[in-house]
């Protein structure tokens, strides 16, 4: 379980991204975060992980408090929380197989990275988890070789890698064309409904959100503005998330 | 109303303009008028002179440089001469017009005083043949005094107005014309004997019973010194008869002189006795040794400079062939791009693991808290001192210099084990052990690391030493052996130093992150500013003692106390500050400190660092390689980081999500994107430092730049030429490479 309490951040030029967040995450879950560009939605998913330091409040995994944790404790937490990005972030003149191996960084023992060495039992593991993804045939590429949609998949395998207990997927799909968006989320529900991995997904599409989400929560200049099953958002919610100007496309 | 508000804006900025109109016009007259002073003074100070350019003598020597650099000394042809002569009267005695015979001269008048212009007409010589016209005076010396060149016109006549020179005599004296030939060519070469010392003999440079003497005339000195060179130009032996002195120029530049020794081994300098207007130098060595292509160079021993330098025997050469200033250029400027090569490896190696820490996006982040940093700032200079003490300790136990073989093999078996061992623990092992395993594993490291490093830099020395003498010509494949291995023993201290950090910072990293999650805030504070003043101590105390081996002020209240004092303070000023805020960002800082230095260092020309290297270490391609290597590393280290910081950020952050560490997201998302620029980077320093190489001669840096100012001040123009030439080559497809080889890495 997940839990996000009065979550706050405010960056150094003084731009409040999230103001008094709070919302629980039960195991398993498949949650949409929905919002304007700007909305904070990036910057919660961020917090989560730390890679954004959180300004005020708290965040609490099976009870530990991520945003307390030491240095060590954090790398510990954070290799069980697998990130996939909007702009896949995969390294462009390594190979697949070594971006994919990465993922394992969190479990290797760091002074094995001065001589640049995998386990053999990594690579096995990198294999399988480009297999499920169905690149496994492309493991030796350069990664910059491949297509939008495989980088993306290369990124979801370089996830599944880490063994999650959550993945953080900060819109997947929003650089991919329709087609291949749906090919990513149907990756993502399988990764959810197989290996019952929580799912933090945020999305610009609401038919994406009606489509793959159980539950979803909106940001509106950083504050929650909708918490509740995706099917709630009627065109009156729909305004209050998006705005008063908004039209809806999908 | 729209309108009305237009017409008001239009009132407004007219209103405006009115006003900064005349304002404007007084600027620009001012810029004139400031621009005007400005060049003015510019142009009085730079010296800028249409006299100087116009000036013909100014111009006949341009002419004349530049004629010589159009003909570099590639090549040497030996002449043979011709002369046809006249008898001339000066003063006027007798209006006969002389004439000579077969090709013939004739001069009119006849007769002429001293000054006079008079014309030399000659006929009967090879058509468009070239030659000098001489004036013989009447003189129990053979000298001539040259009075112009002539060239012969498509029927071997020409006539050349010379000037005759002021040297009246009684007797008849001769103008003569020589006519000179170059004697073979490529195709057909020509053997020709030089008669050195113009005995008329063909002497031969071997040393015998007594030794070989040679006599070098035409120097007169108080204190004669004899540097001694053998046929590659290397400096076999160089002595005085006078106090020890070092060269100020000549083949021996920066080489000190001892004393006259006799009875030595080898080739030697066994006697010098100057008498007036000759040195007579005896050489001394294993009787039959032929030295007949060695030189001798005559310096003066009061002031080092060098006087004369003679071939020791004469010499049968063919001509044409490469000059001996080709076969000097080449050795040089291969010495050079060696001596480029050496300082940006060595640069490279430097400015390497340097650039992470001069990178902005690496460092911005890297934050530690109060009791982190004042532990850890204790923590640095101790390891440091007890890693460089142990090796200290190391050498006092073995006894130094070690030379015996089997104790260095010992050391580098035994240590090369615990590392293996330890190394394998460490890589594969279970990570997170207790802090007392660490310390001991970390102090068993540093350990066989010291025995370890010393035993191969003691071997690499001692075998390479030794396998130097039967290698022969490859002799120079042990010796880099040798060289690494003598300088991996002088460094060993400083490197163990550093590793040893590493101890005492793990046991203060631990105790922090012991203290912050185990004690109390109060005790915590309590710590914090305690170790925080400490280290504030030390850190000044130590800059206090820099200061003090710096002025020799030698007052402990000043040098050390204050220091100390203030330190601690300032602290405390910081553990206050980061207390409030949490953590210290110790990155930034540490960013900012090696920017500036790189940025200090980068802005000083590497052709001034030379001259202090040249102090250190003497003149020669050594001084240049450290002041290159010095400049290169700052340089780079610049270049690098900002590649650093121009990497996609992304990969970054999502090797940090994983829960990969500092060193593991560096490897892994920056490594991988700076390479093609690193290696382009490294190229094209290399070709800067190529072309910063051929000038570091000109304060002493070796390398080929010390030929060509050499030759600049001689007025060897021909020669010097040879050396731009050689510059010019070497930079040109230096560029030419390194833009290539940059392109099929970016």
């Amino acid at each position: 379980m997940l839990r996000v309490e009065h979550l706050t951040k405010v960056y150094d030029n003084g731009t409040v991204a999230l103001e008094d967040v709070s919302f629980e995450v039960p195991d398993g879950q498949f949650l949409a975060v929905i919002g304007l560009s700007g909305s904070g939605k990036s910057t919660l998913l961020r917090c989560i992980n730390r890679l954004v330091e959180p300004t005020d409040g708290k965040i609490f995994w099976n009870d530990e408090d991520i945003t307390a944790a030491g240095q060590e404790d954090l790398r510990r937490i954070r290799r069980r929380i697998g990130m996939v990005f909007q702009h896949f972030n995969l390294v462009s003149r390594s190979k697949v197989v070594t971006n994919v191996m990465a993922g394992r960084l969190g479990y290797t023992n760091p002074s094995l990275a001065l001589i640049n060495r995998f386990s053999a039992d990594d690579l096995d593991r990198a294999l399988k988890a480009l297999t499920r993804v169905g690149l496994d045939e492309k493991a030796d590429s350069r990664a910059d070789e491949l297509s939008g949609g495989q980088q993306q998949r290369v990124g979801i395998a370089r996830a599944l890698m880490q063994d999650p207990d959550v993945i953080l997927a900060d819109e997947p799909v929003a650089s991919l064309d329709p087609v291949l968006a749906h090919s990513i989320m149907q990756h993502l529900e399988s990764i959810n409904k197989e290996d019952r991995t929580t799912i933090l997904c945020s999305l610009h599409f609401l038919d994406l959100v009606h489509r793959y989400s159980d539950r979803a929560i909106a940001l509106f200049e950083g504050r929650l503005v909708f918490d509740g099953p995706p099917s709630e958002i009627d065109d009156a919610r729909f305004k209050e998330i998006y705005g008063h100007e908004a039209e809806r496309v999908g | 109303m729209p309108g009305s508000k237009r017409s008001t804006d239009t009132r407004l900025s007219a209103l405006a303009e009115n006003k900064a109109k005349p304002r404007k016009r007084i600027y620009i007259i001012l810029g004139v008028v400031a621009a005007i002073v400005v060049y003015g003074l510019a142009v009085e100070r730079t010296g800028v002179s249409l006299d100087e350019i116009t000036s013909e003598t100014r111009q006949a020597s341009l002419v004349r440089i530049i004629r010589s650099l159009a003909h570099p000394d590639l090549v040497t042809y030996d002449n043979e001469e011709s002369k046809t002569d006249v008898e001339y009267f000066v003063p006027c005695q007798s209006l006969e017009i002389p004439v000579a015979e077969g090709a013939m001269i004739s001069v009119t008048p006849g007769c002429a005083e001293p000054g006079d212009q008079v014309t030399i007409n000659g006929s009967g010589f090879e058509p468009r043949s070239e030659g000098r016209l001489e004036f013989v005076p009447d003189s129990e010396f053979s000298v001539t005094r040259q009075l112009g060149r002539y060239t012969a016109d498509g029927e071997g006549n020409f006539s050349q107005i010379v000037e005759i020179p002021d040297r009246p005599s009684d007797n008849p004296q001769l103008i003569q014309a020589v006519i000179s030939k170059r004697l073979g060519t490529w195709g057909n070469r020509v053997e020709v004997w030089t008669d050195s010392n113009e005995n008329g003999v063909v002497d031969q440079g071997i040393i015998d019973a007594d030794g070989f003497t040679i006599t070098v005339a035409g120097v007169t000195i108080d204190i004669p010194a004899v540097a001694l060179l053998d046929a590659t130009r290397e400096v076999v032996d160089f002595v005085t008869t006078g106090e020890p002195f070092i060269a100020i120029d000549g083949p021996a530049i920066g080489g000190g002189a001892d004393p006259l020794e006799e009875d030595r081994d080898g080739t030697y300098v066994s006697a010098i006795s100057g008498g007036a207007g000759a040195v007579e130098i005896t050489i001394s060595g294993e009787e039959g040794t032929d030295i007949s292509a060695w030189r001798v160079a005559v310096y003066d021993g009061a002031s080092g400079e060098v006087l004369d330098t003679a071939i020791l025997g004469d010499q049968i050469e063919l001509s044409p062939r490469v000059s001996e200033t080709t076969h000097l250029t080449l050795e040089k400027i291969v010495d050079t791009v060696f001596l480029a090569l050496v300082a940006t490896t060595a640069g490279l190696m430097v400015a390497l693991p340097l650039s992470f820490v001069a990178a902005r996006n690496l460092m911005k982040d890297v934050s530690t808290t109060v009791i982190g940093l004042g532990l850890g700032l204790i923590a640095v200079p101790l390891g440091f001192w007890l890693g460089m003490e142990y090796v200290g300790l190391q050498r006092s136990v073995l006894g130094e210099p070690i030379v015996n073989v089997g104790i260095l093999t010992a050391l580098l078996v035994v240590g090369g084990l615990i590392v293996f061992y330890l190394g394998r623990l460490i890589l594969f092992g279970a990570e997170n052990r207790s802090t007392s395993t660490r310390f001991f594993r970390d102090v068993a490291m540093i350990i066989g690391l010291a025995a370890g490093l010393e035993g191969l830099a003691g071997l690499m020395t001692v075998v390479g030493t030794a396998l130097r003498e039967p290698f022969g010509g490859f002799g120079f494949i042990p010796g880099l052996f040798a060289t690494l291995g003598e300088i991996g023993t002088v460094i060993l201290p400083f490197v163990i130093g550093l590793l040893a950090i590493m101890v005492p910072m793990g046991l203060a990293t631990r105790s922090a992150y012991w203290l912050v999650t185990n004690v109390s805030s109060r005790t915590r504070a309590a710590v914090g500013y305690l170790s925080m003043a400490i280290s504030g101590a030390v850190v000044a105390a130590l800059i206090g003692a820099l200061i003090n081996w710096l002025y020799e002020i030698e007052n402990p209240t000043r040098t050390f106390w204050i220091p100390a004092a203030v330190g601690a303070v300032i602290g405390l000023y910081i553990a206050n500050v980061g207390r409030r805020r949490g953590e210290v960002k110790i990155g930034l800082t540490i960013y900012y400190i090696a920017r500036t230095i790189f940025n200090t260092l980068r802005s000083i020309e590497p052709l001034v660092m030379v001259i202090v290297f040249v102090v250190w270490v003497g003149f020669g391609e050594f001084a240049g390689s450290i002041a290159l290597a010095l400049h290169t590393a700052a340089a780079l280290a610049k270049l690098y980081s900002e590649q650093v910081e121009s990497i996609a950020e992304g990969p970054l952050e999502a090797v940090k999500a994983t829960g990969a560490t500092r060193l593991q997201s560096t490897m892994y998302a920056v490594v991988p994107q700076i390479v093609p620029p690193y290696i382009a980077f490294t190229m094209y320093r290399w070709d800067i430092n190529v072309r910063m190489s051929t000038i570091l001669g000109f304060a002493g840096g070796g390398g080929i730049g010390f030929l060509l100012q050499q030759n600049v001040q001689l007025g060897l123009y021909r020669a010097a030429s040879v050396q731009m030439l050689a510059i010019a080559i070497v930079v040109a497809s230096m560029d030419y490479a390194s833009s290539r080889l940059r392109q099929r890495f970016t």
